[in-house]
């Protein structure tokens, strides 16, 4: 049932790429996307964000809205980004869903979720930001798409260390993915200074692809192929 | 001399290039964390100081060189705090601020913090909780748990009911994972539910008739007969090792398991059954860690100024997202 949104999403999403659709058809992807959430937040009692499949299809859904708030003409951007979802959709159609609406009690909590989604819009916007790079949008574009990205990283950092305090009893943990976490977080508040030094675009353009190897690193790399503790 | 140091951290470039290095670093260090989990496994567990002199190793020298950096950016953070507030930049001032607290909070916590794990609580003791930097323990002891089974058996919904001996004051309160209770200066966290075994119950029967004798690790077990001590039980209590000394003190040992048989002084005797008296106990964890509640302030005031500056820049001034339109750069 839940592949089924991921496949109208997806068919529409490659429809989307070859040929010049009309409003109407740039919608369903994300509604399609949209109801999968509301469907698995009523199955689960909770806002689903455990797995791969569902980070996957939220990461999917996340470029979908931060796109539809962008006044942009550059065609290359949006068909690099349909693009980017289509590959996201592709991989989480064959990741598992999760068969069973069981919460531990360590999960059960507010913050969880709060820090789970705030943590994969931050990784949206990173990614936007690294197209933006690719499609050769302007610098002021790729910084503020970087700045927010960094907002968001910071929300969910916050909410990822009370939630971690509370329910193990640090906020840090040296495991490899909370100081991958750190990594990114000291880094893009390092893009986010390139703002007030002169020679900035090339060193902003190179940052930011660096940045997304960085992203791609540390949820896909640490997050599926290393063992550790920290979930995705 | 001011204005040289002003140069070299008021320098933006600089900052910038400190912030990589210090990515770098923890690249390496995350690696190395991974690659030697046991030599880090017990880091977060004493403060970090603490840690560093009684691990001295090289591969520590990421976490060296990290300080020696964060030292740079917090001089560097501090001048950028001045310069803003001198350009009356009072966002940026606050997050800057903020940064410098989370940084000597993180200091504190090094120096002081500490995490003692895996105490048992068992259900209607009076536990007593030693701690490293107080003579006074921590006096607790669980009243009641309660739990919901679910998906595969785990136990979910978890409230122990516990009583805390504050001198001649008994605190009533509710201990849930996701929810520490903060006694003194410490935080106590719910980490696990367990049984205890408080004894075994075995039921021997003789010629004189049955009787039961009750086996504990402290506690040994007289009849006229003999005297038993319990040695040892396997995982479900099927079989249990005990320790014999009868009235002419000789003494053997033997494994007891259901219908099995042992004389003692000519007298015959059946185990009819081995029960064992389990009950409820918790694991919990006490965290004390003196700059939490400032690492919480500093880093939600960071996380408010950014979403100010944030909405400053995105919704008040209503610049766009968007690339600006051949209009907007001709303008």
């Amino acid at each position: 049932m839940e592949k089924a949104f991921i496949v109208i999403a997806l068919c529409f999403n490659i429809y989307k790429i070859f040929f010049d659709t009309k409003k109407f058809f740039d919608f369903i992807p994300f509604f399609s996307l949209l109801a999968l959430k509301v469907y698995n937040s009523y199955r689960y009692g909770h806002f689903p964000v455990t797995g791969l499949f569902e980070t996957l299809s939220f990461l999917a859904f996340s470029i979908m809205l931060i796109n539809f708030f962008f006044k942009e003409t550059n065609k290359k951007y949006f068909f690099l980004s349909n693009i980017l979802i289509t590959i996201i959709l592709s991989f989480c159609l064959m990741a598992p869903t999760n068969k069973s609406p069981f919460t531990p009690d360590a999960l059960n909590t507010f913050l969880f979720p709060l820090h789970v989604a705030f943590s994969f819009l931050s990784y949206a916007f990173f990614s936007l930001a690294f197209i933006g790079v690719l499609s050769r949008c302007n610098e002021d574009k790729i910084f503020n798409l970087n700045y927010l990205g960094f907002l968001t990283f910071t929300i969910g950092l916050w909410t990822g260390g009370i939630w971690a305090f509370k329910a193990w009893g640090a906020y840090f943990l040296y495991s490899i993915k909370e100081i991958f976490s750190f990594t990114l977080w000291v880094y893009y508040a390092a893009i986010i200074h390139l703002k007030f030094i002169k020679e900035r675009e090339k060193l902003l353009k190179i940052t930011t692809i660096i940045g997304f190897i960085l992203v791609v690193f540390t949820y896909i790399g640490i997050g599926i192929f290393m063992k550790n503790t920290h979930s995705l | 001399m001011i204005n040289m140091l002003k140069k070299i951290f008021l320098n933006t470039k600089a900052a910038i290039y400190v912030l990589i290095l210090i990515c770098l670093f923890c690249i390496i260090g995350a690696f190395i964390v991974y690659l030697n989990p046991e030599g880090y496994e017990k880091i977060y567990l004493k403060p970090l100081i603490l840690w560093l002199l009684e691990n001295k190793r090289f591969d520590t020298f990421w976490i060296y060189i990290s300080v020696i950096l964060f030292l740079f950016v917090a001089i560097s953070t501090f001048f950028c705090f001045l310069n803003d507030l001198k350009r009356r930049r009072i966002i940026i001032a606050i997050m800057h601020v903020s940064v410098l607290f989370v940084l000597l909070a993180h200091l504190i916590s090094s120096l002081k913090s500490f995490k003692s794990t895996d105490h048992l609580l068992i259900q209607d003791e009076i536990n007593n909780i030693f701690l490293p930097n107080n003579n006074i323990p921590i006096k607790i002891s669980l009243k009641q748990l309660n739990f919901d089974s679910a998906f595969k058996g785990i136990p979910v919904n978890i409230i122990g009911r516990i009583h805390i001996f504050e001198g001649n004051e008994i605190k009533d309160v509710q201990l849930k994972i996701n929810h520490p209770l903060k006694i003194r200066d410490y935080h106590i966290l719910l980490k696990d539910i367990t049984g205890f075994i408080k004894h075994i119950n075995i039921n021997l029967s003789s010629s004189r008739g049955n009787e039961i004798v009750t086996l504990s690790e402290k506690n040994v077990y007289k009849n006229k007969n003999f005297s038993m001590m319990f040695v040892a039980a396997n995982d479900n209590f099927s079989m249990v090792k005990v320790e014999i000394l009868d009235n002419k003190k000789n003494t053997f040992q033997t494994i007891l398991k259901t219908n099995s048989t042992f004389s003692i002084n000519n007298e015959n005797y059946t185990v009819v059954s081995i029960s064992p008296m389990i009950v409820p106990a918790i694991i919990v964890d006490v965290i004390y860690d003196p700059s939490i509640y400032m690492i919480f302030i500093a880093s939600s005031a960071f996380t408010v100024a950014i979403i100010v500056q944030a909405l400053k820049r995105f919704v008040f001034t209503r610049k766009s997202l968007s690339s600006p339109s051949e209009k907007d750069y001709n303008s």
